[in-house]
């Protein structure tokens, strides 16, 4: 701040009005974000991003949505999680009806609404769950749970969104959504590592 | 991370599988769409794509 300078130990402080007025300015200033870090309903705290919920179900507030690839005039479009092991997840900052905007979270620290609260522990994993705007047990889900609040909240890290893939879906009933650990291709494709990680499959 | 063999027995590890020229798959949000295709269940997490 220009024309503000520090004072050691000893010296006269002399303050002038308009300095001091400036300091409880940024002190009233951070003490307000800082009441807003909880998310008021009626609120969007700043590092909240908006996106539209296409669901037709209302999304509550702390509820899990899963976050889409797809985009409304340029915003983020959230679905509720329709398969399990939803990876790209984001929490509501504060609740939005169907068909309506709302605001959440993709990163931090942050309350998530979760089934079965009794049986959810700290250090456990979490995810979407499906059918549902509530997070439940998944051992390879996209937060981690670093405390519990009053039922049905827990405080969650969002670890981030895994790129990686790991369940199928196929044409068969009976193989739709199991696992995978090795893919087995027939001469019809062509595999190419393009980055470490990054296997692009072409033909077929 | 899953283990991708071609038909030459050349073994990638991928974490992100990628759809080139020619490929119908889609990888959507961690979930491998291979419903243009037809599968052989290997058993043990393992599959063949035919």
């Amino acid at each position: 701040m220009a024309g503000l300078e520090k004072v050691s130990k000893g010296d006269k402080l002399k303050v002038k009005a308009d300095t001091w007025n400036t300091f409880v300015d940024v002190a009233n200033y951070v003490r307000q974000r800082m009441m807003n870090q909880g998310g008021s309903a009626d609120r969007t705290p700043d590092d909240a991003t908006p996106f539209k919920n296409t669901a037709s179900s209302d999304m509550p507030q702390y509820g899990v949505g899963w976050l889409t690839s797809a985009a409304f005039q340029g915003l983020l479009v959230v679905q509720q999680p329709s398969y399990p092991c939803i990876s790209r997840i984001i929490i509501a900052s504060k609740p939005s009806a169907a068909g309506a905007l709302g605001a959440g979270w993709t990163y931090g620290l942050r309350p998530v609404r979760v089934a079965n609260w009794d049986s959810i522990t700290v250090g456990q994993r979490i995810g979407a769950q499906t059918g549902s705007w509530l997070a439940g047990v998944d051992p390879l889900g996209p937060m981690l749970v670093i405390g519990k609040l009053d039922s049905p909240l827990v405080v969650v890290l969002i670890t981030g969104q895994r790129g990686g893939t790991k369940m199928i879906r196929t044409g068969s009933s009976a193989t739709a959504g199991r696992p995978v650990k090795v893919l087995v291709f027939s001469s019809r494709f062509t595999l190419t590592q393009t980055a470490p990680g990054d296997v692009t499959v072409s033909g077929g | 991370m899953i283990l991708l063999v071609d038909s030459n027995g050349n073994i990638y590890e991928a974490v992100n599988i990628i759809p080139g020229a020619g490929a119908t798959f889609m990888n959507l949000d961690g979930i491998l769409d291979l419903s243009a295709y037809t599968i052989q269940d290997y058993g043990d997490e393992i599959t063949y794509v035919e």
